[in-house]
């Protein structure tokens, strides 16, 4: 029992004092980068790995996240900040829209029509520009923090990600968690013991996309800059995913560790490997997934032995 | 129970320590001065970084001989891989790097602007050699120095232009919707009613689009007597031929620079180049002392026609020394007040910066003649007048053959009726549709018999555009017969990628084989911009942009033949998968494939074939897509890969009977929402009607299987 203690206690200490032993600019703004994809991966997770509902339309939440915050700038007199509050909002209703629409569809089918979702609201964006800007996109002038000085956006970043991690500790210790692995496993069975599976696949969506919309409403006060490219492609969708599988599907450790290594990696390759980096990237995916299809945490469990359970992830 | 995660929560956290520290690289260097050149080196825009970088070694390499304060300069090359959320890092990375005096960066508008809003606060001196957004200078930005014209100046010269020299009446807008374009077109619509032109219409596109003829349509409908393109090259180059194509006979058509300057579009849209009248920030013949000997020394030193990109780096770089040596200092708030104070006369013009940052430079009008940018305007600056108004295409002598009455009626025609343009859409829709059955039907064979989400397709689809293009170049082979090299090597290509990637995640959750696929993808996208640049290349073939006039409905020839081979190949799969025994075999096999097993099925042996003839599939299609798209480049196949997920869906899983009617249907449906709603919201249509058979009737139009 102690030893849980400690090292939590350990991890918090390092956290909190990150800014400090890394002061160089920069490097606050990569730990910034990486606890919002930490976050990202994370209720991406809650969706895609506990539900076992592989959505790739995740950069549709962030991104209404991303332009609630953009709105209420250009069109109010309110502080943008209030987009961590907003955001969820506005994405709890589409949210059960989208749930409702594509629930009813299994395997590929619900992960093609979650990139449909997707991509119709990037196109909505980036052509009704009355509303968004549209390609030209939104400046956001900074409120309340000045915008070069990091350490006000990494304890607040902080607080949202360790929100997110341990709402997905909880989640996974919870009825709600062993309800949604269930579905996982085998929805048929779930719902013929008694599991209202459309009920709770449409809470693990509203968790998700809530906790995604607070990114993309935090992003968009950190970068002070929203456009489709930037906050709604494809490629976003992508990447959450990736990081939650290189990490490892459904475990509460797997995105974070996913976000930390994809992070900072691709940001190395940026910089040693030049044109050839987008290649090495692309290469290390093909490989990881063949020989690490169930992740980094899988490759743990057996490296280590950690306990005695066996790795989760989704049988095919 | 719970430590694990903790302990690999430390773990991780203890991973952050090396990078973090290796982030901070910069050292002292007591001989040189460090400045930060942010471009696009890879992805989409990596062409025009490539032209900026030979600018840059240019510039660097005349400093050098000489040096600066005694000092060498050294450029810190960041790519921002043509994203705008990595050119703001860079910028964070660059501007806490005490060595670093200054930047120059970067090339995109929409790479540009959030990046000067980061250097600004963190007041660093910033030269923006490239990016035309007005937005850029508006936000009294202190530290930020424009060296190009803005995109308002590129609509004030177009429209004194149109009205004092062309006559135009009525302008017709067609912009890509990025940064970029709306930035020209909201500048050329809002001056042009102030200078009596009436608005046409306006159509705002996404970018790398596939077909323009249902747009082009549109604007002819409207009747335009100018038209104005704001592209960039790909979509420069298929709007012209198009225009050719569907017979839009405009007094004059003109563009806003990018696309439309650059000598690839010489090659690229080849003999439909001539006449067009665009904006530049620069040409090789400009008034400017010394510039035509600067483009001597410069093709001679890389063997590369030098581009405004090119120049404006040089003379960004240019522009930041002659600053830090007036400075006498390398202390950014000296360098940024001298840089306030330039004043140059250089091969890019005269240079100084008014109170908003931004360099007064004029642009000025060029208009392809001959196959050449001449300078026609402004009249001090012309080498030649320009020749106004443009010959209709059917007058003009490359087409003679096609047609003896050259008459005049041509730009009389300008209206065009509601049924015209309604045959027009269908035409357009229907020869589209089967482009889109063709890619279709590979990825139905690979999805309904493997269930593999293959999000390589379309990246395979450019691989077939690779091998038909150095087929037709070096061995002269016509794209319609490289058919028959191109598929069986296909085959091979995709039963190598089966056996060694696609075999051993068969059995992993679907998520897997998609990023598994997306990651095969984006090495061979990657690998494509490694061995042949990401340059266009271009072929013009005997037939390219040869139509066929029926009533007021215009049709390409290569597309009905690619239409045509469509159905054919539809017809051959049909057949093969009915009649024969290995046909049959994969039909088991995506029925029941443990059942078919049982049946003495080799299931690894059909899982090849199948794989290997979706890939076929996907190369025949970029065979096809040649003659119509004239040009390839590393992403030239990506738009194709969602496209190819609709249509499957549409037709039903594993049908290509259902393809081939899956890819009419989406080719019909963008055709008609293009022109009858608008054109931004075409793929929106596509995807909603998606949306709609997915959730209403998901074994497809014309599945009966439960899915």
């Amino acid at each position: 029992m102690k030893r849980p203690a400690f090292s939590f206690s350990i991890l918090a200490l390092f956290l909190i004092a990150s800014p400090f032993i890394f002061q160089a600019r920069y490097s606050q703004h990569v730990l910034i980068l990486v606890l919002l994809y930490v976050t990202l991966g994370s209720a991406w997770n809650i969706l895609g790995g506990f539900a076992g509902q592989l959505s790739l339309g995740h950069a549709a939440f962030f991104g209404f996240g991303a332009y609630t915050a953009a709105i209420i700038a250009s069109k109010t007199a309110l502080s943008p900040w209030f987009a961590i509050i907003a955001g969820p909002a506005v994405v709890l209703p589409i949210a059960l829209l989208v749930g409702w629409i594509c629930f009813r569809l299994r395997g590929p089918y619900f992960t093609l029509a979650t990139i449909a979702v997707g991509e119709v609201v990037r196109l909505l964006a980036l052509n009704w520009s009355q509303l968004t800007g549209g390609a030209v996109g939104v400046v956001i002038r900074p409120s309340v923090f000045s915008g070069t000085n990091k350490l006000p956006y990494y304890y607040i970043v902080l607080v949202i990600t360790a929100a997110t991690v341990a709402l997905c500790y909880v989640v996974s210790q919870r009825k709600l968690g062993y309800y949604l692995r269930a579905i996982r496993e085998d929805e048929e069975t779930a719902e013929s013991i008694g599991i209202d599976t459309t009920r709770y696949k449409l809470v693990a969506l509203s968790i998700s996309a809530s906790l995604t919309a607070i990114a993309g409403a935090f992003y968009a006060n950190y970068f002070l800059f929203v456009d489709p490219t930037i906050v709604l492609p494809l490629a976003l969708s992508v990447e959450i995913v990736l990081m939650a599988i290189i990490g490892g599907l459904g475990t509460v450790a797997g995105p974070v560790l996913g976000a930390v290594l994809l992070k900072l990696s691709s940001e190395v390759f940026r910089n040693e490997f030049a044109q050839a980096n987008l290649l090495i990237y692309g290469a290390l995916l093909v490989l990881v997934i063949l020989f690490m299809p169930d992740g980094l945490m899988g490759g743990f469990h057996r490296l280590f032995r950690f306990g005695a359970r066996k790795t989760q992830r989704v049988s095919a | 129970m719970n430590s694990k995660p903790l302990l690999i929560l430390t773990l991780t956290a203890l991973c952050l320590l090396p990078a973090g520290c290796a982030v901070n690289d910069e050292g002292d260097s007591p001989d040189s001065i460090r400045v930060g050149i942010i471009s696009s080196l890879t992805g989409a825009e990596a062409r025009f970084g490539l032209a900026q970088k030979y600018g840059y070694e240019f510039a660097i390499d005349e400093i050098n001989s000489t040096g600066v304060l005694g000092k060498q300069i050294e450029l810190v090359y960041q790519d921002d891989t043509s994203k705008p959320e990595v050119a703001s890092l860079t910028v964070e990375k660059l501007a806490d790097r005490n060595d670093i005096v200054a930047l120059i960066g970067a090339y995109s508008s929409s790479a540009t602007f959030p990046a000067t809003a980061v250097a600004n606060r963190y007041k660093m001196p910033m030269l923006c050699p490239s990016a035309i957004t007005d937005e850029i200078t508006r936000q009294g930005y202190e530290w930020i120095f424009r060296v190009c014209a803005p995109a308002s100046e590129y609509g004030r010269t177009l429209v004194e232009f149109l009205t004092k020299v062309a006559g135009a009446r009525r302008l017709a807008v067609v912009y890509e919707n990025t940064q970029f374009g709306s930035s020209v077109a909201r500048a050329a619509l809002e001056q042009a009613p102030r200078a009596g032109i009436e608005i046409a219409g306006y159509e705002a596109y996404d970018q790398g689009g596939t077909d323009f003829t249902p747009m082009l349509t549109r604007v002819k409908a409207a009747g335009p007597d100018a038209v104005l393109f704001v592209s960039y090259l790909a979509d420069a180059t298929l709007l012209m031929r198009q225009s050719k194509e569907i017979d839009l006979n405009p007094k004059v058509f003109t563009a806003g620079g990018a696309g439309f300057s650059l000598p690839d579009f010489l090659k690229g849209a080849a003999d439909t180049a001539e006449y067009t009248i665009s904006v530049t920030q620069w040409t090789p013949d400009a008034k400017w002392t010394g510039s035509r000997e600067w483009a001597d020394r410069f093709r001679a030193r890389f063997n590369y026609e030098p581009n405004y990109h090119s120049v404006q780096a040089y003379m960004s770089l240019k522009i930041l020394v002659d600053a830090i040596e007036r400075a006498g200092s390398t202390d950014r708030a000296a360098i940024r007040d001298a840089i306030k104070t330039s004043k140059l006369d250089s091969i890019f013009g005269p240079i100084h910066f008014n109170a908003v940052g931004q360099n007064e430079h004029p642009v000025a009008i060029t208009q392809v003649l001959n196959g050449r940018f001449v300078t026609i305007w402004p009249s001090e600056a012309a080498i030649l007048p320009p020749v106004l108004p443009t010959p209709p295409w059917r007058t003009r002598s490359t087409v003679t053959e096609s047609s003896a009455d050259a008459g005049l009626e041509a730009h009389a025609a300008a209206t065009v009726s509601g049924s015209e343009k309604l045959l027009q859409t269908l035409a357009s829709g229907l020869l589209t549709g089967g482009i889109y059955a063709l890619i279709g039907i590979g990825l139905t064979i690979i999805f309904g018999v493997m269930r593999v989400v293959n999000f390589a397709h379309g990246a395979l689809v450019m691989a077939g555009m690779y091998a038909t293009y150095f087929l037709f170049t070096y061995s002269r082979i016509d794209p319609f017969l490289s058919l028959a090299v191109v598929m069986p090597l296909m085959f091979f290509v995709g039963i190598i990628i089966q056996k060694t990637l696609i075999a051993p995640v068969l059995g992993a959750p679907e998520l897997n084989q998609i990023l598994l696929t997306e990651g095969v993808s984006i090495v061979l996208i990657n690998t494509a911009l490694l061995l042949f640049t990401s340059n266009y290349l271009t072929m013009t073939t005997s037939y390219a942009g040869a139509t066929l006039h029926i009533g007021g409905v215009s049709v390409s020839k290569p597309q009905i033949g690619a239409f045509l081979i469509a159905v054919a190949i539809t017809a051959i799969a049909y057949l093969f998968l009915v009649k024969t025994g290995t046909g049959r075999q994969i039909r088991a096999a995506s029925q029941d494939a443990e059942g078919a097993r049982l049946l003495g099925i080799n299931i690894e042996r059909v899982q090849s074939v199948t794989f290997g003839l979706g890939v076929a599939a996907a190369g025949a299609a970029g065979s096809l897509l040649m003659p119509i798209y004239y040009r390839v480049e590393p992403y030239a196949g990506s738009p194709f890969t969602l496209k190819a997920f609709v249509v499957v869906v549409l037709g039903g899983m594993g049908s290509v009977t259902g393809a081939l009617l899956g890819g009419i249907v989406l080719g019909m449906a963008e055709s008609l929402g293009a022109v009858y709603v608008a054109t931004g919201y075409k793929d929106v249509i596509g995807f909603v009607i998606f949306l709609l058979v997915l959730t209403l009737k998901p074994s497809g139009l014309l599945g009966k299987s439960k899915v």
